[in-house]
């Protein structure tokens, strides 16, 4: 009699101990990711409702902002300054992740078609070394290979007998929009290269073994098994390179500022001028917005594009 | 001697072009490498080939000057790193081991904070740092830096932990260890490998940005490395042996950290990334 009595009481304590503890744990994952939403709602989302809100408005930033509608959007898409960085834009983003995209992917599938595991290892790290040198040095240097008087490329020029060719690569307009997307030539060393090659080395081996046996070629094995494969990873790389080139700064500033004249001008060296050099301040968050615009439909649209007919997921 | 029967016996033309593009790629730093030990003399007269005498004192020269903005650099990506960790830790813990009300909801709405362009946000945040007080003080640099990484960083942690066997932790709770035992001795220890690559992709992004500290830091002896390298331009115009000193010892750093994680780093990237 006592026994059951006793081992009843005991599982009564667990069960009320268990219904506190459950009640404990559902607040648990709230207090955890607390400190974390704090951060966001405070540094990412107020800001960017107020971006969008202060689109709408004539705004030094000091004095009181004032609703003026459209007309920041009206008055950009008159203001020749900013459709020629939209255009400058769109070519260095479009001409750039082609290369990049294209590069990373060729010397990805050399690395490996490599037996030798270490020597794999050994090419990787060749072209991962120069992304951790810091952005500015690799502008700064590349900004050297341009220099007119002393810099690598007219020097080479003069070298091998073409001194004729010289240019001032950065400081005209003909040329200097060209010189910064040559920057970082071959276009191998990128995060695409590493993505592509990891990537490449988890596709399922069956797959390839089965095409090897049933006489593909490497270029048949590549184009109509390595990239549809790779769908995911390849436009990953994409949509993170467009939005790099929608967002392109780091050259206006370390280089060339925009110029000469309007030739290297990009939106987002215009926003910063607008706002910190001008003080227009609702003006300049208008291009924010426009490059906001710009970069989400791109993203809807290349990742409904990854998932029509893929052949790697089940959807 | 194996490692050179490996070399010719394997992949010789794909290993030739690599070398072509490898020696394209690393060309340019290697110039910055020579010429940082040349004087003017040797600058001028032999521009292709390294040259002797070494000159160390273009490094002597330039120390002081690099040294700071390397200092400043830590100040700010240190405590960044050390935030981003511990609440990516938290926060992707959260989201993988729990079941709770808009959990979803909730993780998709900050995925979606990757979508929004830094330079979109540039102009409220400068208001409000402004008002808080906050422009030219540390402060104001960690926190919209942390506040920004975050998100991936939180990515990373939460596949980190649902790749991790449940097991382990139902076995300590049926223990009896509480919610936050369960977090500081098994959820942390097993987390080390992921807070790698998130402290790789933090310290790259904290070193290479430019924007944010040229706007918020008034005084440019404050500047971190990126943004302070673009001085050294001017204040070495006429000295290619020291200007180029400056850019090596600002390049070193990141290097260190990258020999002794690299092994972690192509483990954690191994698998591939997709969407």
């Amino acid at each position: 009699m006592a026994v059951p009595a006793q081992s009843s009481g005991a599982i009564a304590v667990t069960e009320t101990g268990s219904r506190a503890q459950i009640r404990w744990v559902k607040i648990i994952p709230y207090l955890f990711i607390l400190p974390a939403f704090t951060l966001f709602v405070l540094m990412r989302y107020i800001p960017a409702a107020q971006a969008i809100y202060y689109s709408f408005t004539e705004w030094n930033g000091i004095r009181a902002a004032k609703f003026i509608g459209l007309d920041n959007y009206t008055r950009l898409f008159q203001d020749q300054l900013f459709l020629d960085a939209l255009i400058n834009m769109a070519g260095y983003t479009v001409l750039r992740t082609l290369i990049i995209v294209f590069m990373a992917f060729f010397a990805a599938e050399l690395v490996f078609s490599i037996r030798s595991s270490f020597m794999q290892t050994f090419w990787k790290i060749a072209f991962i070394i120069p992304l951790v040198v810091p952005g500015s040095v690799v502008y700064l240097v590349w900004a050297f290979v341009f220099n007119t008087q002393s810099g690598i490329l007219n020097s080479l020029l003069v070298a091998v007998g073409l001194s004729d060719l010289q240019q001032p690569w950065l400081g005209q307009s003909s040329t200097a929009l060209w010189a910064i997307l040559f920057i970082g030539f071959p276009f191998v060393s990128s995060f695409a290269f590493l993505i592509y090659t990891s990537s490449l080395q988890s596709l399922p081996s069956e797959v390839l073994d089965a095409a090897r046996v049933d006489g593909c070629n490497t270029l048949q094995r590549i184009l109509f098994i390595d990239v549809p494969l790779m769908r995911g990873p390849i436009a990953l790389t994409v949509i993170l390179l467009v939005l790099e080139g929608i967002q392109v700064l780091t050259p206006q500033i370390v280089l060339t500022g925009g110029g000469p004249g309007t030739s290297t001008e990009s939106p987002a060296n215009f926003l910063y001028r607008t706002a910190f050099q001008y003080g227009k301040f609702g003006y300049a968050t208008a291009v924010g917005v426009v490059m906001l615009l710009i970069g989400f439909v791109f993203s809807y649209f290349s990742i409904r594009m990854r998932y029509r007919g893929a052949a790697d997921v089940d959807v | 001697m194996s490692m050179f029967r490996t070399l010719i016996k394997n992949s010789i033309p794909q290993q030739v072009i690599l070398g072509i593009f490898a020696l394209l790629t690393l060309y340019p730093f290697f110039f910055m490498l020579m010429t940082s030990f040349k004087d003017n003399e040797q600058f001028y007269t032999q521009f292709w080939s390294p040259t002797l005498p070494l000159h160390f004192e273009n490094y002597v020269a330039v120390w002081p000057s690099v040294i700071r903005f390397i200092g400043n650099s830590l100040t700010y990506s240190v405590p960044t790193l050390l935030l981003t960790a511990a609440l990516s830790l938290l926060t992707g813990y959260a989201f993988a081991r729990y079941k709770f009300f808009g959990r979803e909801v909730l993780f998709m709405l900050m995925l979606a904070l990757l979508m929004l362009p830094g330079v979109l946000t540039l102009i409220p945040l400068f208001i409000q740092m402004r008002d808080w007080k906050w422009l030219d003080t540390p402060q104001g640099i960690i926190i919209p830096w942390t506040a920004f990484e975050l998100v991936f960083a939180t990515f990373i942690m939460r596949v980190f932990f649902e790749k991790l066997p449940k097991e382990i932790f139902e076995a300590a709770r049926l223990d009896g260890a509480g919610e936050l035992r369960l977090l500081w001795s098994i959820a942390v220890p097993l987390a080390l490998p992921g807070l790698g690559t998130i402290a790789i992709l933090n310290v790259l992004f904290t070193w290479n940005d430019l924007l944010w500290p040229i706007v918020t830091l008034f005084d440019n002896k404050n500047f971190p490395v990126a943004p302070g390298v673009l001085g050294f331009r001017s204040q070495y115009r006429t000295d290619y042996g020291r200007l180029f000193a400056a850019y090596t010892i600002a390049s070193i750093p990141l290097m260190v950290m990258f020999v002794v994680t690299i092994r972690k780093f192509i483990q954690g990237l191994s698998g591939g990334l997709s969407i």
